[in-house]
């Protein structure tokens, strides 16, 4: 899925960035780079999205975060779903 | 070594500096960084320099250089805009990346923010990857330590091959002087072989983090960044400003404008008691008194108004209104981004165009420059406030803001227009930082409102003084020369050839059509010029004012168009000079001028047509 698709709240690791290679390349710098785990803060209805990844906040817009593949973030030992873990590492400011 | 600060040497000066005595060619050193991580506050706290500071990426869009010594060498730091890597770049960042191919530079400083170390190692490097020596400066350890982050910075010098690695506080001028003395050193021996290139892997041996994000900041986040409560929260903030400059600062101008007004009788009467001239008491008191004090009468609101949008700069909301704002912004063919410039355009429009190069495109870059003047400048509000003042004193803060509202309006259909003209599809690809909010710092805030006002200050002294001057000789000279009635001076020539294209709006007054005229050197020279020309001494006296412009047969609907006018014409020479300069083309400074005319032409018609009408 996109980090578009993605819900608020939830964390993901970012798979790869399909988009032109100028832009990605920008994007890597900025830190959104493959294997980066990130959280969804905030997004408005069909429009951009903040995320919070390695320890700054970016604000996407829509074209922007639909070259971005993510894959949600497996659920941890304890058993406790991917939801909680996002919520949970929000609420860390990871 | 002892390094003295400040040290105000201009760069200009480079070449005789370099020669004086046995001293050695001056040492050029870049400081290089991300967006927004602090440099120009390192460059100002190196060189004394005062140069413009802000929280949110891309405060500084060109290239500042300026020397200080260090022991008996001279250094020239250059303070270069942000980047986030030496691959690629937008237009602001072009000049950055030219500085360290060139071989401009002889030592990058690479500054760090050092509460996002991450992000920040990978300009380092880059910068490693080349030839030029390097020396990283870790920028805001408060921020980073307040924060829960903290770095080991001696493992982090070997983890980037042993180059020098300095903690800087620019604002306690501490650690300058050691990262003054890295500079110098590395330029002789460079360093930086074998550094460990995983980002990864240098964060995990040499960052620590201990601390949750607090409370306060995550709902302060929640609330700036929320869909619907950021909208509102935006549109509070801005109603905040604008009444707060309006309501305070106005009953403050009131007390300045009486007392200039006072003053200037005294002044009156002495230099009559002295038996001083005539036309030289005319000329002191009627020309530039009144028009250079009906100016400064102003400078309470601006300052109310300064001290806000500075606050605003400087607590990283700014950013956050480009997130908040990028639905609205798509309408007019722009990203989020474009909310940057645009308000900066309510402080003053050569700031605002200046700061279009952080748009993405250079089409979006133009289309920010068409938009900028409609914002109205703090130049115009004097204006709008005399105007409010004398017809609409009941609802003048209503009448007031609709004009801001119908300016921003105005821009909005145009970039929408342009937009359409170029055919563009309106994609969303914004891409910003959006950096933590913080408590503005008092002395960033101060020196922010401090420059523009002597900017503000500067103007009244000398391009209204020269304005005024200029009025007043063509108000007392005419085709007879000297001591003409001033219905057969200059001005009024010059006034009455304007006025018959003034007539559909309602302003075919000679006096009206001069005062518009003398606001193409700088808006507050309208208000100056309605003062001098309608000959009305007291500087805060609506009624007396109200009284010549009723009997010159000006009315309400006359003033509505008036203030729409002077909203929507072209800006003042400064801004049309920077537009020109930025753009670096004949066709788009005279495109831009055209729709300036042709926009405040035909909607001040409208709006007069629509209130006699109705």
């Amino acid at each position: 899925m996109t980090l578009y698709e993605g819900e608020t709240g939830k964390s993901y690791r970012i798979h790869s960035i399909v988009t032109k290679e100028e832009l990605a390349a920008r994007l890597r710098a900025l830190g959104i780079r493959e294997h980066a785990t990130t959280v969804i803060l905030s997004r408005r209805k069909k429009g951009a999205m903040i995320i919070s990844i390695k320890g700054t906040r970016m604000a996407l817009g829509r074209k922007i975060a639909e070259g971005i593949r993510i894959r949600e973030e497996e659920s941890d030992d304890h058993g406790i779903p991917a939801k909680e873990t996002g919520r949970q590492k929000r609420r860390n400011g990871i | 070594m002892i390094m003295e600060y400040p040290q105000k040497k201009r760069a200009g000066k480079r070449e005789e500096m370099a020669f004086e005595g046995d001293m050695m060619p001056p040492l050029s050193v870049a400081l290089i960084g991300n967006p927004n991580c602090g440099k120009t506050t390192l460059f100002n706290a190196l060189t004394g320099e005062e140069r413009k500071v802000g929280n949110w990426p891309g405060v500084t869009v060109d290239c500042g250089t300026a020397a200080a010594y260090f022991g008996d060498r001279v250094i020239e730091f250059a303070d270069l805009p942000g980047i986030y890597s030496l691959d690629f770049s937008m237009s602001e960042e072009q000049e950055t990346k030219e500085w360290i191919h060139s071989g401009r530079a002889d030592v990058a400083v690479n500054v760090i923010d050092a509460s996002v170390p991450e992000r920040s190692l990978y300009l380092t490097q880059e910068l490693l990857k080349e030839k030029i020596p390097v020396v990283v400066a870790l920028n805001r350890m408060d921020a980073a330590e307040s924060a829960g982050i903290f770095i080991d910075i001696k493992k982090l010098s070997e983890e980037l091959g042993n180059i020098p690695v300095i903690a800087v506080w620019p604002r306690e001028k501490r650690g300058l002087g050691e990262l003054s003395e890295s500079a110098v050193s590395v330029s002789s021996h460079p360093r930086g072989k074998n550094p460990n290139t995983d980002i990864e892997d240098i964060i995990l041996k040499c960052v620590t983090r201990n601390k949750e994000e607090s409370r306060r900041e995550k709902l302060l986040d929640e609330l700036t960044l929320h869909p619907v409560w950021g909208v509102l929260f935006f549109a509070c903030v801005m109603a905040i400003v604008f009444f707060a400059a309006f309501g305070a600062g106005n009953i403050f101008r009131g007390l300045l404008g009486t007392a200039f007004s006072g003053f200037l009788d005294i002044l009156r009467s002495g230099l009559c008691e002295a038996g001083v001239y005539t036309w030289l008491i005319s000329l002191l008191i009627d020309g530039v008194g009144t028009g250079v004090g009906s100016v400064l009468a102003f400078i309470p609101v601006l300052a109310v108004l300064f001290v806000l949008l500075a606050v605003l700069e400087d607590s990283g909301y700014m950013s956050r209104t480009a997130y908040v704002m990028n639905g609205a912004l798509r309408f007019a063919g722009l990203s989020g981004r474009g909310c940057l410039p645009l308000l900066l355009g309510f402080g003053c429009t050569v700031p605002a165009v200046m700061a279009a190069r952080i748009m993405e495109t250079c089409r979006a870059r133009r289309r920010v420059i068409l938009m900028a003047p409609y914002m109205s400048c703090s130049a115009r509000l004097p204006v709008y406030v005399m105007l409010a003042g004398v017809f609409f004193p009941e609802r003048s803060a209503i009448t007031v803001f609709s004009l801001y509202m119908l300016g921003a309006g105005v821009a909005a259909v145009l970039g929408r227009f342009s937009s359409c003209i170029c055919r563009e599809s309106r994609e969303d690809w914004l891409l910003l930082e959006i950096p933590p909010l913080r408590l503005p710092d008092i002395r960033t805030v101060c020196k922010n409102v401090r420059q523009r006002m002597e900017d503000y200050i500067f103007k009244a002294g000398t391009v209204i003084f020269a304005g005024s001057l200029l009025l007043w000789v063509l108000l007392n000279f005419g085709p007879s020369g000297f001591g003409a009635e001033i219905q057969e001076s200059y001005a009024a020539v010059l006034g009455r050839f304007l006025s018959p294209l003034l007539a559909p709006a309602g302003l075919d007054r000679w006096r009206i059509a001069a005062a518009l005229l003398t606001g193409l050197a700088a808006k507050e020279m309208i208000v100056s010029g309605v003062y001098v020309l309608y000959g009305t001494g007291g500087l805060c006296d609506s009624r007396e004012l109200l009284t010549a412009l009723i009997s010159d047969g000006f009315g309400a609907a006359s003033a509505l168009s008036m203030a729409v006018f002077c909203l929507l014409y072209p800006p003042c020479m400064a801004a049309m000079g920077v537009i020109w300069r930025e753009t670096h083309s004949v066709r788009s400074f005279f495109s831009a001028l055209f729709v300036h005319l042709a926009v405040a032409w035909g909607a001040s018609v409208l709006v007069y047509q629509l209130c006699i009408r109705f």
